[in-house]
């Protein structure tokens, strides 16, 4: 060893006290085109639904909120921090995103004093190459998950046009495996939900054949998954992260898979059974979604609850409104016998209001649920509209649900573009099939097509059952014979309906006359409760709301005893008064606890 | 129950008169806009299987001719003024009849008349009338006519919400139609402006109702 080799190791630290030197940029030599360089995320497409994170092997992204960035039912409100101390710039995540918010730049040099400044949002930490154009992109035919759904059988239209059968068939297992195989899981869908059903979960269920825990996640949260696996309005389908690029997950149908699975007595072992007897005792006015999903709820926890139903079964309009071929009475009448094996009590044909009224139900019970739906049809009031001809489309659904003789005209006009006009349409069609071997239906609504309140399916159905659907007329009249026959309904053609604040504001072109042939004309136009089922007394006592009975945010009314929920004060929606029925049985059973805590009190 | 409509006379309620026409002069002569021409009152017969002619004037000839010997403007508004009065008091005596869950409904009506009332009588108090009514008449609204074919309903003992409705639109559109026919029957100057701008007033109060109509009746309700 030389003295060289013992002292060299000292002469080190004479760069103690020099300056660090960085050459910025010691090259100047741009990467190639679809270098996959650092990331961005155009804000405007993120949705915040997580699936970057989930598939990053090296745990690099998480997904975080962002000040500013509120959370929607179509957005998490989250947005991926990437971690480059871990990426490894494999580009999966920019693969697999859902919206194809997230791409890389072809940039690849970053320079930083502090390593904390890696933690990286791209879109939300502004950088240089934010819009640049270079850089990897998936390719436009490349996609980790199939953007297709599995497509339902269902009946042809000449199959089921003269039938009430039901005419979607449902997946089998291997279609709906399939099918589940396309979740990513992000749970936008959750939100939107207004049960917050554990929708994920039920469709790993799904993926995993595991129909027992399928069931039991269903019936957390909806015991009418018979009904809802048929005609929800899938709002869940609509923050679906998949919709952005192909078709959103089919929710509703992998509903109505699982619980299509499960025979009945497996479904109820899977449930159990309910508390112990509180010694409390509810009313519930009206066994429709909103009435019995309360009822099944409060029955669990052990108190005694008696349902009131005007009609011969229960449903509500589940029954009496939507046609058979959408909902089999047989599978509504599962969901329901569920209900009643909980030990809740439905006395059919007893209409409160005539049979019993109010003012008993409130003297015998601790508590009553309101739930009495929409029953009653509206009527344009039109020229004519008194004539017996001039039928409301809910009194002839109600008629053909009972199996009642109806009247089946050889031409029909219905008034109305929403599903009410959808169901009636295609119900006469069908018994106009049935009698006279061809179909004379039309229906006509103030809204332009693209803005009927029908379902879009249920319109393009109609028009694949040949129901003749004439948008844009405004009703005017009905028209008679010199004998007072009824002949059909004049319209006038409408320009537009709405002002630039979506309020109604209708024109006309009176020129663009037509008279509609119809021996019966069916309005469709809406529907409102029958609050004479209340009395003077009560309705006078209770608080409205411009024309509704006000609640609070649990369902209460004014009135201590009361609760009311469903249509009858939200609006026409299966899912929406499942979601009232659980959010009243909790009120209520919070109620009654309190109730008899202050009772132990007062007695010590 | 809800009131039924047959296509005969009805009953006046105080302070009306029924009137006869047949449909196609009135159609003919339907107003268009505030500047549409009428060249007699519109009346109208109960005629089968029409549409127009089955509505009826709400406004008593007394009435117009009261409004016709008028000769200036503060007195005309006074005129206009006692009907929006009468209405309100119609409405408010109104509210406490109807059930409970429509009576939000007729008490919105008499504010609103009410605040005809106050629009009257503050543009009354005006020293600058006539600028004012210029400034108006020059944004004329659009008769939608949603309501031309809604039967007028005798409001009964139980009215329900779309009823009452119904009888508003009928007030306003008779209202409306009263100031066109005497602003066509009225040489240019403060006073046809004056008329001009009554039945604009009218016309968006009607174009308002519809509205509310529309909400009431044609969406469920909710």
């Amino acid at each position: 060893m030389s003295i060289r080799d013992v002292i060299s190791p000292f002469t080190a630290w004479k760069n103690l006290f020099r300056d660090p030197v960085s050459i910025a940029d010691p090259l100047n030599r741009p990467a190639s085109a679809r270098y996959r360089g650092f990331h961005r995320n155009d804000q405007e497409l993120c949705i915040g639904c997580g699936t970057c994170e989930t598939i990053c092997q090296n745990g690099a992204i998480d997904m975080l909120p962002v000040d500013g960035l509120a959370a929607s039912k179509e957005d998490s409100g989250l947005r991926p921090r990437i971690d480059y101390g871990r990426c490894c710039w494999c580009a999966l995540c920019v693969d697999v995103c859902m919206t194809g918010s997230l791409t890389m730049s072809n940039e690849y040099k970053w320079i930083e004093s502090d390593p904390d400044n890696y933690l990286y949002t791209p879109g939300v930490d502004k950088k240089h190459w934010d819009d640049s154009e270079l850089g990897y992109r998936r390719h436009e035919e490349k996609h980790l998950m199939p953007l297709v759904r599995v497509e339902m059988p269902e009946l042809q239209p000449r199959q089921r046009m003269d039938s009430f059968v039901e005419m979607v068939k449902g997946y089998d297992v291997e279609q709906a495996k399939l099918e589940a195989d396309r979740c990513v899981a992000c749970g936008l869908c959750i939100a939107t939900c207004p049960a917050h059903m554990s929708i994920p979960q039920y469709i790993q269920a799904v993926r995993d054949g595991d129909y027992d825990r399928g069931v039991q996640l269903l019936y957390e949260t909806n015991p009418f998954s018979q009904v809802c696996g048929r005609v929800c309005t899938h709002k869940c389908e609509d923050s679906c992260a998949a919709r952005y690029e192909g078709d959103p997950i089919a929710i509703r149908w992998l509903k109505r898979h699982i619980i299509d699975q499960v025979p009945q007595e497996r479904v109820l072992e899977l449930i159990g059974k309910p508390a112990a007897p509180t010694g409390k005792q509810i009313a519930i006015v009206g066994a429709g979604p909103a009435g019995l999903t309360a009822a099944f709820d409060l029955a669990r926890l052990g108190h005694a609850v008696t349902v009131y139903e005007a009609q011969a079964a229960g449903g509500g309009m589940t029954r009496y409104g939507i046609p058979e071929y959408r909902l089999p009475y047989d599978a509504l009448d599962r969901d329901i016998a569920v209900i009643t094996a909980m030990g809740v009590d439905i006395k059919y044909n007893q209409p409160v209001g005539t049979d019993i009224s109010m003012q008993q139900l409130e003297n015998d019970n601790d508590a009553v649920v309101l739930t009495v739906g929409l029953h009653q049809g509206r009527s344009t009031r039109i020229p004519g509209s008194d004539h017996p001809q001039v039928r409301k489309a809910v009194e002839l659904l109600r008629q053909i649900t009972n199996g009642e003789k109806v009247d089946v005209p050889k031409s029909l006009v219905v008034i109305g573009g929403g599903n009410v006009a959808m169901d009636i349409a295609r119900s006469m069609a069908r018994l106009q099939m049935q009698q006279y071997g061809q179909i004379n239906i039309t229906v006509t609504a103030l809204e332009a097509l693209d803005n009927f309140l029908a379902d879009p399916v249920e319109v393009k159905e109609s028009f694949e059952e040949f129901i003749n659907i004439l948008d844009s007329r405004g009703p005017r009249e009905c028209v008679f014979d010199d004998d007072g026959k009824l002949l059909g309904l004049k319209t006038w053609k409408v320009l537009s309906i709405f002002d630039e604040n979506q309020r109604f504001a209708p024109r006309y072109d009176e020129s663009d006359e037509q008279i509609h042939e119809g021996e019966m004309v069916a309005e469709a136009i809406g529907q409102m409760m029958d609050v004479n089922l209340l009395g003077e007394d009560l309705t006078e006592r209770l608080e409205w709301e411009r024309g509704r009975i006000r609640i609070d945010a649990d369902g209460r009314t004014s009135e201590h005893w009361l609760w009311s929920g469903g249509d009858c004060v939200k609006g026409p929606d299966v899912i929406n008064a499942v979601a009232d029925g659980h959010r009243m049985a909790a009120s209520i059973d919070l109620a009654l606890h309190e109730t008899t805590e202050d009772t132990k009190t007062t007695e010590q | 129950m809800h009131p039924v409509f047959s296509v005969v006379k009805k009953t006046c309620t105080p302070n009306m008169k029924h009137a006869m026409k047949v449909k196609e002069d009135h159609r003919a002569q339907r107003p268009q806009g505030s500047n549409k021409k009428l060249s007699v009152h519109p009346v109208f017969s109960v005629v089968k299987k029409t549409c127009a002619p089955n509505k009826e004037q709400a406004m008593s000839e007394a009435n117009i001719q009261r409004l016709k010997n008028k000769t200036t403007l503060k007195e005309i508004l006074e005129v206009a003024t006692e009907f929006e009065r009468t209405a309100r008091d119609f409405y408010a005596a109104l509210a406490p009849k109807v059930r409970k869950d429509i009576r939000w409904l007729v008490e919105e009506l008499a504010e609103e008349e009410q605040e005809h009332y106050d629009l009257f009588t503050g543009l009354a108090a005006r020293d600058d009338i006539t600028e004012q009514l210029k400034a108006e008449i020059e944004r004329p609204v659009s008769d939608n006519r949603f309501s031309d074919c809604i039967h007028t309903p005798d409001l009964g003992e139980n009215p329900d919400d779309q009823a009452v409705l119904q009888y508003a639109l009928m007030r306003e559109d008779a209202a409306m139609q009263q100031y066109h026919a005497l602003a066509q029957s009225t040489p240019p100057g403060a006073i046809h402006d004056l008329f001009l701008f009554l039945a604009n007033e009218e016309t968006k109060h009607k174009v308002e109702l519809e509205k509310v109509y529309y909400e009431v009746v044609h969406s469920g309700g909710v």
